[in-house]
């Protein structure tokens, strides 16, 4: 019995060891399947604009309103081509052209325009920084749904602290398209919404796209952003910098761009999925500055003066966050030769 | 207006506050009491604007509201939400106001003035009628404090800044983040004539306690857009947020 027993304790150890091996293999195998899954769709969500063509209907909605928009997008051997239309309220429209991206407001007979040049960002963009994501967000894949009657793989990606906003993204399984955002703040609570209710692939570009904007009837205001080393975002003898930041976010770009008021500098801050703009100017008129906190869905914005500079900081992040980055702005005195480099 | 008719008219309107009136018996209440104020004297102007009151109550219940409805009621209103201390609070990118006072608290405070034309048996009315007078009235009340509001909702206003802090420094005290002198207050009150920026501060200051700053963060955020758009995960929702920011 004894010797029949001490077997059973040898075949029984063992298998206890087998199947926690078999279990931390599975959970292992598991955990890197999600990953891998995860990855893929977050390239063919990177990729599906560099493609695709297709025209829909979405919905933005904020805490307190709700915007109807027309999408329509072209990829072919001219580059990427995408234009965006307000379909309530005062008719406005955004058209990308590759790096060119134009504003219209026909209400106001205004059309600004940008070139978006040499716009490499110092911060690693996804989906190649997952693993530094990882760091502050935590990724999941949910349950399948079906949305503007596409299959879609949900994932969600939640902050592991309060200074920023969670993410649940429905992306279309076969294409990778972003059909549904939800933005979420501490409490779980959706702070902002984006969704398509129509969307069409196409098998070649919209009719206009890469129409060129008749710029004719129009006054046009036209500025070029001019980038700057990032180690020194330089208002002429003063430079600034950001003494209090949120884990992660680094600076990623800076530029200084000349308005009709005053010149201004232009800080990005991200974590390479939040991103906060902070401005620093110098003239222009008090009144028309921010005072203070402001929302406008997820965008949260705080104004703040420092001496004769005012700053602006805005970001998809909670009000706490760009309240504690534009109280944290200070100037540092270089002396002029450095300033002058 | 003659004894008998008056009387008729007093014994429908305390009908009509006890909804025993028909609609037919209504419009007849609603047609002698118009015609009857255009012959009236003076005097008998002041007695028949009450039952006036009366009848714009009715065309509110009606759905029949018009201008000519509008008989000076919202300066009444007005200074009886100045008489009294309200709480005013606002949620974050909100511009209703939340009143913690019951509108039926306000509603009483001038009701003998509105329930008391010449000859009328208040005691029984007001035991009988009170509450219904009071629910019309609060209907009348929002009518009016709402005509007030879209004033304000015009014009090229894109933001609005001091949006209640409440929110912001209740997410502070539970933030890890440390000693900042943060405002709780409704920071930077400003007053300005701009009328490009459609502030009517005269007119606000009636409605709120406090004039709000309206600026113009349009530019700001298309410049956001560009890079937030390009370096994360978000596509086109933050050009999205400019095209629906700029359209509101």
């Amino acid at each position: 019995m004894r010797f029949v027993a001490r077997r059973h304790q040898g075949v029984t150890g063992s298998g206890i060891a087998g199947l926690l091996l078999t279990v931390c293999l599975t959970g292992f195998l598991a955990s890197n399947a999600v990953a891998g899954d995860v990855s893929d769709l977050l390239k063919k969500m990177t990729t599906a604009s560099e493609s695709l063509n297709y025209h829909g209907i979405f919905v933005l909605r904020k805490s307190d309103s709700l915007t109807t928009m027309r999408v329509e997008h072209g990829a072919d051997s001219r580059g990427i081509w995408e234009s965006l239309e307000s379909l309530n309220g005062e008719k406005r429209q955004v058209i990308r052209l590759n790096e060119e991206v134009t504003s219209i407001y026909p209400n106001r007979k205004l059309l600004t325009v940008s070139y978006n040049k040499d716009k490499a960002s110092l911060h690693p963009t996804l989906p190649e920084n997952l693993d530094k994501l990882e760091a502050y967000y935590k990724i999941s894949r949910l349950e399948d749904e079906r949305i503007a009657d596409h299959e879609a793989a949900v994932l969600d990606v939640m902050p592991n602290d309060t200074y920023r906003y969670g993410y649940r993204y429905w992306l279309d399984t076969d294409t990778g398209v972003l059909l549904k955002c939800d933005l979420l703040n501490e409490n779980g609570a959706v702070v902002e919404q984006m969704m398509f209710t129509m969307l069409e692939y196409l098998p070649q570009a919209p009719k206009s796209a890469f129409n060129t904007v008749d710029k004719k009837d129009y006054q046009t205001r036209d500025y070029k952003i001019r980038r700057l080393d990032a180690e020194r975002a330089v208002v002429e003898n003063a430079s600034w910098q950001v003494t209090r930041l949120p884990d992660g976010f680094m600076l990623a770009q800076s530029s200084e761009r000349k308005s009709q008021a005053a010149e201004q500098l232009h800080l990005i801050y991200s974590d390479g999925l939040a991103s906060v703009s902070v401005f620093i100017e110098r003239g222009g008129k008090s009144h028309h500055r921010l005072d203070g906190a402001s929302s406008m869905g997820a965008l949260n914005a705080y104004g703040a003066r420092s001496g004769e500079y005012f700053v602006t900081v805005m970001g998809e992040v909670p009000a706490s966050t760009v309240m504690q980055i534009a109280q944290s702005i200070q100037p540092v005195k270089n002396n002029l030769s450095k300033a002058n480099d | 207006m003659s004894e008998e008719s008056k009387n008729e008219a007093r014994e429908k309107i305390s009908a009509y506050l006890d909804d025993a009136l028909s609609h037919s018996e209504l419009d007849a209440l609603s047609t002698m009491i118009s015609s009857s104020r255009d012959a009236a004297s003076d005097g008998q102007r002041a007695e028949l604007d009450v039952s006036a009151r009366y009848q714009m109550i009715g065309e509110v219940l009606r759905g029949q509201m018009s201008d000519a409805s509008m008989i000076d009621v919202r300066s009444q209103v007005r200074e009886a939400l100045l008489d009294e201390k309200l709480d005013v609070t606002e949620a974050p990118g909100n511009r209703r106001v939340d009143r913690k006072r019951s509108i039926f608290d306000l509603v009483s405070l001038d009701l003998s003035s509105w329930f008391n034309p010449a000859g009328f048996n208040l005691v029984g009315y007001r035991s009988v009628g009170g509450l219904a007078v009071a629910a019309l009235v609060a209907i009348i009340l929002v009518v009016t404090i709402n005509h007030e509001e879209t004033v304000f909702d015009k014009g090229n206003l894109v933001a609005e800044s001091n949006i209640e802090n409440r929110a912001v420094s209740d997410a502070i005290n539970n933030a890890s983040i440390v000693s900042l002198p943060v405002s709780t207050s409704v920071a930077g009150v400003v007053e300005t004539q701009n009328p490009a920026i459609g502030l009517y501060p005269q007119e606000y200051s009636q409605v709120n306690s406090q004039i709000r700053p309206r600026v113009n963060l349009e530019t700001y955020l298309a410049e956001h857009a560009e890079f937030a758009a390009q370096d994360t995960m978000q596509g086109r929702i933050p050009y999205a947020r400019a095209v629906s920011y700029e359209a509101e």
